[in-house]
């Protein structure tokens, strides 16, 4: 998951309606993501 | 004509949800007045289909056809005329004067920014924010794609941040 698709998808994230695999690419990439 | 017991299942299944059907028609409409009819309309509809209602979940199926009343009124009745009428607030009371007169100035201000909404913007934060709804929930009433949602929603969002910085500064002018 790149920063686009992140920021694409932050609101369902943060409403907890992702769905459990997109949820832990999300949490991935905000604790692995250098910007 | 329904049946007795048609009406005392309607009753029950779909009575309980007029305070959600009116928050949205209140909010779609932007006037309390018209959110009144458009319920009153809503609910005749939702009477004459109710035999075909199926569902478990009576409170979506009600807020679309809210929903559908409510655009139905706003092509028929030029959105750009609606009034800014105020609506009364359910919060709880905070402690002292100082916070009292804060809490309504922020709540008159959501309420100014939310009703500058376009209606397809307004529709979801209401849906969402107010009523608590899921992502598929939405999708259902507003008849468009999960995607949508999320993608109107953060929309939705950032345009009523633009609004709400708008006002605090020309509060703060003021």
């Amino acid at each position: 998951m790149n920063c686009r698709e992140t920021q694409e998808l932050i609101h369902g994230f943060v409403d907890s309606e992702l769905g459990l695999v997109w949820n832990l690419e999300m949490e991935h990439h905000i604790h692995e993501c250098p910007s | 004509v329904p049946e007795k017991a048609e009406l005392a299942r309607f009753e029950q299944v779909v009575l309980p949800h007029l305070g959600a059907a009116y928050n949205l028609a209140r909010w779609i409409t932007g006037n309390a007045h018209d959110a009144e009819d458009v319920v009153q309309q809503s609910y005749l509809r939702a009477l004459q289909f109710f035999g075909g209602f199926r569902g478990e979940n009576s409170r979506p199926w009600l807020l679309t056809i809210v929903r559908n009343t409510c655009f139905t009124w706003l092509r028929q009745n030029r959105f750009s005329e609606l009034s800014t009428e105020q609506i009364h607030g359910r919060e709880r009371e905070p402690r002292d004067p100082e916070s009292m007169l804060l809490a309504a100035a922020q709540s008159e201000m959501v309420r100014k920014a939310i009703e500058e909404l376009p209606p397809e913007f307004r529709e979801v934060i209401i849906l969402r924010e107010m009523e608590e709804l899921s992502y598929k929930e939405i999708a259902d009433i507003a008849s468009i794609p999960v995607g949508t949602v999320m993608s109107r929603l953060a929309r939705a969002r950032s345009r009523l941040q633009e609004l709400l910085s708008g006002l605090m500064t020309s509060g703060v002018r003021a």
